[in-house]
């Protein structure tokens, strides 16, 4: 038997019913009913400010290209202290690009011997990636504004962090972290396996900033970037299970993507 | 019957704060019954709907309209959220899901065991997308053909999907 509440719901909205029949009026009425209750016992005004409440909550780390960051309802004061934080992390950002790609040694790796992230390129085959290549960033809230997370950096749950990327050459990606539950929570694009055009143009910061939540032990980011756009339903599936098989959140960037393809991510300890 | 033409879907353009209580009177009790419905506790399915706005209004820049089905599937996902999170945290917390499906009669009480192995292995899935297609296909009823518009996926990507998931249900009780 079918559950018509997404028929009866939409069509009370008008939304979509060219050639359906129309539900029984007592379904129809029922649902008038309940949108009386529901919008006197919570109206508009009083969601309105949850939801900015909410918003305001995890959106205090400002994306440093500010002009890509979502309108905010906020005071004067508030955003031109936000610009001015975003100017200090773009500098900031910059300096310790140019200082990272500089010390990177002939195999590859960096002199400061971050193991994974922070700039430190895999290809899907094994090979070290030449030039500075894709490179993936994770930023958290401080009193200070935003802080940039080292590899095996510990946060904590309600921790605020902002990711953001630097296509580095490549055409198309896609931004996914797993958590010591194994669950695999894809930022970007918003939906679909397959990766989606990169914006170029310096460090791009994602739209919206993420709380953890208590999930344990870690919080693992991957960047995977290429020049074609491919098909990350494999990756994902890989990436669920060898989470929940590897509690410490170390294990290797699975091994299943064509060869080329960039595979960044950064590790974070719970 | 269910069905969906997208030819004459009603769209109201990008949502943000600034017509958001035009966009919450038209969705937002739809919103909060789908949340009571997934999740029976007033407070939690509250939060649930306040939360389902807040990520379509922090993912704005990428949505060029906004309706129904949208708002349907977002607090879907968002309220299965809830359930897996409360799961993770303490006891196994999907007795609602099951005395829904049971009440709808869309699964008879023979099937119900099945049922709260499928229920398992959704919350055991770790994608967010997959336990949403699996409780528009399974709780509510929706063919493959119509979970596949909500989703904006392929037929074919759901069937798949649904299949492995159904492997995981049957592995797990070791069938």
């Amino acid at each position: 038997m079918k559950n018509q509440t997404l028929f009866v719901e939409r069509y009370a909205l008008g939304d979509g019913i060219e050639g359906t029949p129309r539900p029984p009026d007592e379904a129809l009425a029922a649902i008038s009913e309940s949108n009386t209750e529901i919008l006197s016992r919570y109206p508009a005004r009083d969601m309105r400010q949850a939801v900015e409440a909410k918003l305001a909550a995890r959106e205090r780390v400002l994306p440093f290209n500010a002009e890509q960051a979502p309108r905010r309802v906020a005071p004067r004061v508030a955003r031109l202290a936000y610009s001015a934080a975003a100017a200090c992390a773009l500098a900031l950002v910059a300096f310790l690009a140019v200082r990272t790609m500089m010390a990177r040694d002939a195999a590859g790796t960096l002199a400061n011997g971050l193991p994974r992230g922070d700039g430190a390129i895999a290809l899907a085959d094994g090979e070290r990636a030449k030039g500075a290549g894709p490179r993936l960033f994770v930023y958290r809230q401080s009193d200070s504004g935003a802080e940039r997370l080292d590899p095996e950096t510990r946060v904590k749950p309600d921790d605020v962090l902002q990711v953001s990327y630097f296509a580095g050459g490549d055409r198309f990606g896609a931004i996914l972290s797993v958590d010591g539950n194994g669950t695999v929570t894809q930022h970007y694009p918003d939906s679909g396996d397959t990766m989606a055009p990169l914006s170029i143009g310096g460090e791009i910061s994602l739209d919206f900033s993420y709380k953890l939540d208590d999930a344990p032990k870690f919080e693992r980011f991957f960047l995977v970037a290429g020049r074609k756009p491919i098909s990350l339903r494999g990756f994902k599936d890989a990436l669920a299970d060898a989470a929940a098989a590897d509690q410490a959140g170390t294990f290797p960037p699975p091994d299943v993507l064509p060869k080329g393809v960039h595979v960044i991510d950064l590790l974070l300890h719970k | 019957m269910y069905a969906r033409t997208d030819v004459n879907m009603e769209k109201s353009g990008p949502i943000t704060l600034e017509n958001f209580d035009e966009l919450y009177r038209k969705f937002g009790p739809m919103v909060l019954r789908r949340c009571r419905y997934l999740l029976k506790d007033e407070e939690q399915a509250l939060d649930a709907m306040q939360d389902t706005f807040v990520r379509l209004i922090e993912r704005r820049t990428r949505l060029s309209d906004v309706c129904s089905s949208l708002f349907y599937t977002v607090a879907t996902t968002v309220s299965l959220n809830k359930i897996r999170s409360n799961k993770v945290r303490s006891s196994p917390e999907t007795g609602n899901l099951l005395r829904a499906m049971a009440e709808s009669g869309i699964v008879d009480h023979e099937k119900r065991v099945d049922a709260s192995l499928l229920l398992d292995a959704i919350f055991a899935e770790a994608q967010e997308d997959t336990r949403c297609m699996a409780v528009l296909h399974y709780l509510d009823g929706l063919t493959l053909e119509e979970t596949a518009r909500e989703m904006r996926m392929s037929v074919s990507g759901i069937r798949k999907r649904l299949s492995v998931l159904r492997k995981k249900a049957l592995r797990c009780a070791g069938v």
